[in-house]
C-alpha cells in the first residue's frame, strides 16, 4: 500500500517535471521560430507577372494638410485678435508619391504565368531584379546569401547523402536551447516523417513568398476608405497544384470593404503557380497553409 | 525497475506527440506581407432585371442601382450593354464568364407585378471570385415605387459589401432660385438623394435660406424673407404642407438647426445687438443664449450627442469653426488651417467635421478627422459651399457652380468620385440631407 502510494507520487512528480521541461522547450522553440517567420517580400520585380497599371488614380488626388498637432486652448477674448496662425498657409504641394510601377517597366502585360523555373532548383526568370538572389544551384558554392531571415543562415544544401541531410536537419533544429526530451520529440517527428527531406531554405521561402505577394498585389484593389495603417490577416490553404482550398479572415481590419477586398485578391488568383515549382517538402512545410497580411503601406494616408 | 521503464515511456509519449504537433504548427506559421495594390472602386455588375410589365424596363431598375453604387465612390458598375449574359437568378450565373469580365460582385434579379399592381423584386448578390451567393432578398413596393425598390436594393448591396448602412433611400431638401432680375423666385425643393423625383415644398418671391431636417424626417425648418423682406424661421410639415413661423425677432433670424433629439432648435439671432447663437426649446419656446462675444457667431449645428454646438465665429479675426459645450459653456476652437472655415457639420458617427474651407480665396469642401485633426480637401472646384453629410457619414453633398449655374454635387468622404445631381433650371443651393427612413 505504502510503496504503491510512494510510487504513484514519484510518477506524478516525474510527469509534472517532464511536462514542464517540454512546455519550456516548446515555447522556446516556438518563439524562436515565430519571430523569424514573417517574410517581407523582397523587392523582386518580375516582368512577366505584372499587368500594366491603368494610370494614376484620381481619387487619391486629395490634398492633405496636417493640422497643427496641438490646438491652442481657446481663450474667450472680448475683442477680435489677430489670427493666431501665420496667415497664408502655404499649400503643401504634395507631389503624389506614387512609386507605382510605370507601364514601361512592365514590358509584357501578359497572362499571370510565371516562367518555368529550371528544374533542380527553383530559380524564377526574374528580369529586372533589384536585389539579385544568388541562384540556388544544386552544388552550391558558399556564396554569401542574402537572407530574409536574421537568424543563422544555413549553408545551401548540397545534394548530399540522406544521413547528412538528416544530420543537418537535426542541427538546424537543435540550434536553439532545447531540452533532451524536446529534441528527442522533434527527432522522432523527423524520423517519423520524411519532412526533412526537403530542407527549408530561408532564401527559397523568401523568394516564393515575394512571388506570391507579387501575384496577389495585382489583384488587390483597395476600397477608397483604405488607409495605410489598416491591416487584415487572412489564412489561406492551397493544393499542391496551386489551387486555392480556402481563405478566411483571421484578423479583421474592422472594415468590411477592406477585408473583402483582401479576400477577393486571393480568390481572384486563378492559380498560385509558384507552389507547383517548389519542392514538395517545402510546399508541405511552408506553403500548404500560411497567412497573408495585407497592409496598404503604399498609400499616402 | 521494469515498471519504471514503462512509466517513463508512457510519460515520453505525450512529449513525442507534442513534438509532432509543434512542428506542424511551425509549418503553418509563415506570414506573407502584401503592401501594394491598386486603388480603384470595386467593379460590380448589376444585370438588368427580368421584367415583363409595361411602363418601364428592367434595365431602368438596374440603372438606378448602378448609379447609386457609382455615386458612393466605392463601386464601379459595369456597362449593361457590355455584359455577355443576363442571368436573373443565382443559379443561372456562370461564374467563370463573369470572372473574365473583371467584376468582383454581381447583382441579378427579377421584378414581378402582383394582382393589385404591387411590384416585387427578388434580387441576389453574388461574389464572383468566391463563386458564392452572398444573399438573396426580396422587396415589395407600390406600382409607382420603382425608385424606392431600386434604392432599397442599393442599400442592401452597399451594406453587405461595406458594413455601412446605405443612404440611398434618403432624401434631401435644397433651395432653388430662378428667374431674372425683378422676377426672382425661390423654391424649397424636396428630392431623392440622387436628385430624382424633386417637388417644390414652398415658393416665395423673397429669398429662402438654410433648410434643415427634423431628426424624424417629418419636418423641415428654414429661413424665409416673405414677411416684408424680414428674415424669420419657419417650420413645415412635409406630409401636410402645414407651416408655422417660429421666430420674428428684431434683426437677423437665421441658420436654424434641429437638435438630435428634435426637441430644440439652435439658431443665430441678432436681437441683442450682436450675432449670437441661441437655443430654443420647441415645446416652451424658451430661448437660451449660448454665445456672448462682440464677434460674429453663426451657423450653429449640433454634435451627434446633442451636448455641444459647432459654430462659425470670427472671434480670432477670421471665420473659423468652434465648439461650445452646452453644459459648461466652454469654447474650443476646431479649425486652424486656411483663412476661412465655415458651415461646419459633424457626421453622425462623430468622426468627421465637414465644412467649407477657403485657402487663398478658393473654396473647397473639406473634412477634418475629429480625432487626429487632419484635414482632407475633397473638392477642388473653387466655389464649393454648404456641405451636408449623409446620415451614414459616408457621402457629402455640396453646392458648387457649373457653367455659371448653381448645382449640387456629391462626393464620398474618402474623396472618391464627384457626381453632379441633375438640374433642370435655376440655381441649386444649400442642400440638407435627411435622416434614414425607419427600418
Amino acid at each position: 500500500m505504502d510503496e504503491r502510494e510512494g510510487d504513484s507520487y514519484k510518477s506524478i512528480g516525474w510527469s509534472i517535471a517532464l511536462h514542464v521541461v517540454i512546455a519550456v522547450a516548446l515555447s522556446v522553440s516556438w518563439y524562436w521560430h515565430s519571430e523569424s517567420d514573417t517574410i517581407k517580400p523582397t523587392a523582386v520585380t518580375m516582368a512577366t507577372l505584372m499587368v500594366a497599371p491603368k494610370g494614376e488614380d484620381l481619387r487619391r488626388k486629395t490634398q492633405t494638410q496636417e493640422a497643427k498637432p496641438k490646438p491652442k486652448p481657446p481663450k474667450p477674448e472680448p475683442k477680435p485678435e489677430p489670427e493666431p496662425k501665420p496667415e497664408p498657409v502655404p499649400e503643401p504641394p504634395k507631389p503624389e508619391p506614387k512609386p507605382v510601377v510605370k507601364p514601361i517597366d512592365k514590358p509584357s502585360p501578359v497572362v499571370a504565368k510565371p516562367p518555368e523555373p529550371p528544374k533542380p532548383a527553383p530559380k524564377p526568370v526574374v528580369k529586372p531584379v533589384d536585389k539579385p538572389k544568388p541562384p540556388k544551384v544544386v552544388p552550391p558554392k558558399a556564396a554569401p546569401q542574402k537572407s530574409v531571415d536574421k537568424k543563422k543562415q544555413e549553408p545551401p544544401m548540397p545534394d548530399a547523402k540522406k544521413s547528412d541531410k538528416k544530420q543537418e536537419a537535426k542541427s538546424l533544429v537543435t540550434k536553439k536551447p532545447i531540452s533532451k526530451e524536446g529534441q528527442a520529440a522533434i527527432e522522432a517527428a523527423l524520423e517519423a516523417d520524411d519532412i526533412h527531406e526537403g530542407e527549408v531554405n530561408n532564401d527559397e521561402v523568401g523568394m516564393y513568398a515575394a512571388l506570391i505577394a507579387q501575384r496577389i498585389e495585382q489583384y488587390w484593389n483597395r476600397p477608397p476608405n483604405a488607409r495605410k495603417d489598416m491591416s487584415v490577416v487572412l489564412a489561406i490553404e492551397l493544393r499542391a497544384n496551386g489551387k486555392l482550398v480556402s481563405v478566411h479572415t483571421v484578423e479583421s481590419s474592422g472594415d468590411r470593404a477592406f477585408d473583402l477586398a483582401a479576400e477577393d485578391a486571393v480568390r481572384a488568383v486563378e492559380s498560385f503557380e509558384e507552389v507547383t515549382k517548389m519542392k514538395p517538402a517545402l510546399f508541405e512545410r511552408k506553403f500548404k497553409k500560411f497567412n497573408i497580411k495585407f497592409t496598404p503601406g503604399d498609400l499616402v494616408l | 525497475m521494469k515498471c519504471w521503464k514503462t512509466r517513463a515511456l508512457k510519460l515520453l509519449l505525450p512529449a513525442v506527440l507534442y513534438g509532432c504537433f509543434s512542428v506542424a504548427v511551425q509549418a503553418a506559421n509563415l506570414t506573407i506581407e502584401v503592401n501594394k495594390g491598386k486603388n480603384s472602386p470595386t467593379p460590380i455588375a448589376v444585370v438588368p432585371f427580368a421584367w415583363k410589365g409595361a411602363g418601364f424596363s428592367g434595365e431602368q431598375l438596374a440603372d438606378i442601382v448602378s448609379s447609386d453604387l457609382y455615386r458612393s465612390g466605392q463601386f464601379m458598375p459595369q456597362d449593361a450593354k457590355k455584359m455577355l449574359s443576363s442571368p436573373h437568378m443565382g443559379s443561372e450565373v456562370v461564374y467563370r464568364d463573369w470572372r473574365m469580365s473583371g467584376a468582383q460582385y454581381l447583382v441579378v434579379g427579377s421584378l414581378q407585378s402582383g394582382a393589385n399592381g404591387d411590384l416585387t423584386a427578388d434580387f441576389t448578390l453574388l461574389n464572383i471570385n468566391g463563386e458564392k451567393v452572398m444573399f438573396s432578398k426580396s422587396v415589395t413596393g407600390g406600382a409607382n415605387d420603382l425608385r424606392d425598390i431600386a434604392h432599397y436594393i442599393s442599400d442592401e448591396v452597399y451594406e453587405a459589401l461595406t458594413g455601412f448602412r446605405g443612404a440611398f433611400s434618403t432624401r434631401i431638401v435644397y433651395v432653388r432660385a430662378e428667374g431674372g432680375i425683378g422676377r426672382e423666385m425661390s423654391h424649397l425643393v424636396l428630392a431623392d438623394q440622387d436628385g430624382a423625383r424633386d417637388r417644390v415644398l414652398f415658393s416665395s418671391k423673397q429669398p429662402i435660406l438654410s433648410p434643415d431636417w427634423s431628426p424624424d424626417g417629418k419636418e423641415v425648418v428654414y429661413v424665409s424673407f416673405e414677411n416684408n423682406r424680414h428674415p424669420a424661421i419657419f417650420r413645415q410639415v412635409l406630409a401636410t404642407g402645414q407651416r408655422e413661423q417660429l421666430t420674428n425677432f428684431k434683426g437677423l433670424n437665421s441658420a436654424p438647426s434641429y437638435s438630435p433629439d428634435g426637441r430644440r432648435l439652435a439658431m443665430c439671432l441678432s436681437k441683442d445687438g450682436n450675432q449670437d447663437i441661441y437655443v430654443m426649446d420647441l415645446a416652451t419656446r424658451q430661448l437660451e443664449r449660448i454665445t456672448k462675444t462682440l464677434s460674429i457667431n453663426t451657423e450653429p449645428s449640433w454634435t451627434p450627442d446633442g451636448r455641444a454646438i459647432i459654430f462659425t465665429s470670427d472671434r480670432g479675426g477670421k471665420p473659423q469653426l468652434y465648439k461650445v459645450s452646452l453644459a459648461g459653456g466652454q469654447v474650443e476652437r476646431l479649425t486652424f488651417e486656411g483663412d476661412f472655415n465655415a458651415h461646419g457639420r459633424m457626421s453622425r458617427d462623430g468622426k468627421l467635421l465637414v465644412f467649407a474651407h477657403r485657402v487663398k480665396g478658393v473654396f473647397h469642401t473639406a473634412v477634418q478627422d475629429v480625432k487626429t485633426g487632419r484635414i482632407t480637401v475633397l473638392t477642388q472646384a473653387g466655389r464649393d459651399e454648404s456641405p451636408a453629410v449623409a446620415p451614414n457619414s459616408r457621402l457629402l453633398m455640396y453646392a458648387t457652380e457649373d457653367g455659371g449655374r448653381g448645382v449640387l454635387a456629391s462626393v464620398s468622404v474618402d474623396g472618391g468620385v464627384q457626381v453632379r445631381l441633375p438640374s433642370s433650371q435655376g440655381n441649386m443651393r444649400e442642400p440638407a440631407w435627411g435622416p434614414f427612413k425607419p427600418r
